[in-house]
């Protein structure tokens, strides 16, 4: 199996050019943990996720690649944490993305998707390998619909 | 291997004197890591392979050349903090510092800088800055005040910190195990400068920075709502840790004089600690965490020692260093104080520029060939404290002068407060020329 017999086409895309607010409503809209971005050409530019967002709402130094992550001793007020939540919202959605986010082709086996699936990432983005245009998403949630419909 | 031996091999390669392609592969090392365009570890790897490969060195003279005492003390020590920093300890000492200061600003930069001199003094640099810079950014911001102040303090401040003791720096590991001066020799000769040169930078920040370093009263109250005890997740293995860890800087004093060298003493303490922190855990969560503890090793430093030493082993065996010690003895006159003096500022100055490690292990052998001319090993012993002065104060002279200092400019730039090279050099530099003549002045009132 490759991934083009598996994926799911995306019906709604998120656009790299959005602001920040209009991601966080559609991944609690969608209750999605993770959604590929794209540009208006339907070009990938990276993989947004509740993880990623998380280290937004985070202080710089514990957020960041070194940082302390050893701070039971802070106690944080809501003003705290909106006050980055606002700083957030700031930036457009291609700015929160993570745009080395690991992608498969349409011809890519199913297996090596399933490794990343299990290893790194909730969503597997599914690019054309000459213009990454984005063709759609393989999820565990794919796979098990995928395995039911073969049932059937 | 003998010396016409190497001379045979390296001929049969390139068709002449060994020391031609030796000095060419010490150059080439020095260039790229100057350029810092290839990691210094696959620099040293590689012109250490091409030394042996071209016969400079057989391969059992090349492993003998590497000081596995510098290699085990390392080791030793980065898995006793590997496991020691999972404590929180050393976040507890930072708030708990900050607090005892009532969350001054310009009372935490002064309070930091000695935090992380101590702290830098029994540990290596880098794994001192890790812990505190962090730390120190997040005050900052929680204070609403520029973290500038406190990223150059704390660079400056852990350099100072890692000449005081055997340990505290990586030239210092290596002058230590070549001259066999001991842990209290170096405490007791460099601890003493060490504390007035970090008294002296701490008056500089505190007269640099502290009109600027203002605050508001409810920012300070968010530092003292910090509950430091809450760091301290694991009481048992933070008892366990500093044990460990004090009992280790006891080996290093009581075993000179039993004839049990500091990588001994180290890699016993790590052993002791990883035993003590698995007893009771099935064999499958012993593996886990001692892989854990591992992955926390660095383990591309030790590699670049190993390297490093082979390099410098393949070039003092053709003779080259020996000639070039020479050279300097007859440019000293034969005065020993002369070569100190030399010694320190030329070691400053180079350490600056480049990185001090290899420079460090190119000087060694040439001070070791100078000891006769100079009255022999005891009457040197100034000039090592000279090159252990230089190199490790002379980390501070900019922004490339040691490992450290890019290691924090690296965590202002992830936190949004970049360091450039020419800001740090104005503060950097004079500071560390003001500390070589404070050195330099020791120097002639302990010793000559």
């Amino acid at each position: 199996m490759d991934c083009k017999t598996v994926m799911h086409k995306v019906k709604t895309s998120l656009y790299a050019d959005e602001p920040a607010y209009r991601a966080i409503d559609f991944m609690i809209d969608n209750h999605m943990r993770a959604v590929p971005v794209v540009d208006r050409d339907g070009v990938f530019v990276g993989l947004l996720s509740t993880e990623r967002l998380m280290h937004f709402l985070l202080p710089v130094p514990v957020s960041m690649m070194r940082g302390t992550k050893c701070v039971s001793y802070i106690r944080e007020t809501p003003k705290e944490l909106h006050r980055r939540l606002a700083e957030m919202g700031t930036h457009s959605v291609g700015g929160l993305v993570d745009p080395y986010a690991h992608v498969a082709y349409p011809d890519t086996g199913l297996i090596d998707v399933m490794i990343h699936l299990s290893e790194k990432q909730h969503v597997v983005p599914v690019v054309e390998r000459n213009n990454n245009k984005l063709l759609g998403v393989i999820t565990f949630y794919t796979i098990i619909e995928m395995l039911k419909e073969s049932v059937k | 291997m003998s010396a016409n031996e190497a001379h045979t091999a390296a001929s049969l390669v390139l068709g002449m004197n060994p020391v031609w392609p030796a000095t060419l592969i010490l150059i080439a090392t020095y260039a790229l890591l100057l350029t810092e365009k290839i990691h210094r570890t696959i620099v040293a790897l590689l012109g250490s392979s091409i030394m042996i490969t071209l016969g400079i060195v057989s391969q059992k003279e090349a492993f003998a050349g590497i000081d596995f005492n510098t290699i085990s003390l390392l080791t030793g020590m980065m898995i006793i903090v590997a496991i020691t920093r999972k404590t929180g300890v050393f976040e507890f000492v930072a708030i708990w510092s900050a607090k005892k200061v009532k969350a001054n600003p310009t009372g935490i930069l002064l309070v930091l800088s000695f935090v992380t001199a101590i702290f830098s003094a029994f540990l290596d640099n880098l794994t001192t800055v890790l812990l505190i810079v962090p730390v120190a950014l997040l005050i900052t911001e929680k204070l609403d005040v520029s973290p500038y102040p406190f990223l150059v303090s704390q660079i400056i401040a852990s350099n100072i910190g890692g000449t005081a003791t055997l340990i505290g720096d990586p030239p210092n590991i290596l002058i230590g195990s070549a001259s066999g001066l001991t842990f209290t020799d170096f405490l007791v000769n460099l601890g003493p400068v060490a504390g007035i040169i970090l008294l002296m930078s701490v008056v500089i920040f505190y007269f640099l920075w502290r009109k600027q370093l203002k605050t508001m009263p409810e920012l300070q109250q968010k530092i003292m709502m910090f509950k430091e005890s809450d760091t301290i997740t694991d009481k048992t293995l933070l008892a366990q840790c500093l044990s460990v860890l004090l009992l280790v800087i006891a080996g290093f004093i009581i075993g000179e004089h039993y004839n049990i060298r500091p990588g001994t003493t180290a890699i016993m303490g790590a052993s002791v600690l990883l035993l003590i922190t698995s007893m009771g855990s099935s064999e499958k969560v012993q593996s886990r965490r001692l892989h854990d503890v591992f992955s926390e090793v660095e383990w591309s430093a030790l590699f670049f020692f190993m390297g490093l030493f082979i390099i410098v082993h393949g070039v003092e065996k053709t003779g080259l260093l020996e000639l070039l010690a020479n050279k300097l003895l007859s440019a000293t006159g034969g005065s020993l104080s002369v070569a100190s003096y030399a010694t320190l500022w030329i070691s400053a100055i180079v350490s600056a520029v480049i990185d001090n490690i290899p420079f460090v292990a190119t000087m060694i052998p040439m001070i070791d060939s100078m000891s006769a001319g100079l009255g022999g090993p005891d009457a040197i012993v100034p000039v090592w404290w000279s090159l252990a002065l230089g190199a490790c104060l002379g980390g501070n002279g900019s922004l490339l002068g040691a490992a450290a200092n890019v290691m924090v400019a690296g965590l202002g730039d992830r936190a949004g407060h970049p360091i450039h090279f020419v800001q740090f050099l104005k503060i950097g530099l004079p500071v560390m020329l003001l500390t070589i003549i404070v050195a330099n002045v020791y120097l002639s009132f302990r010793f000559f």
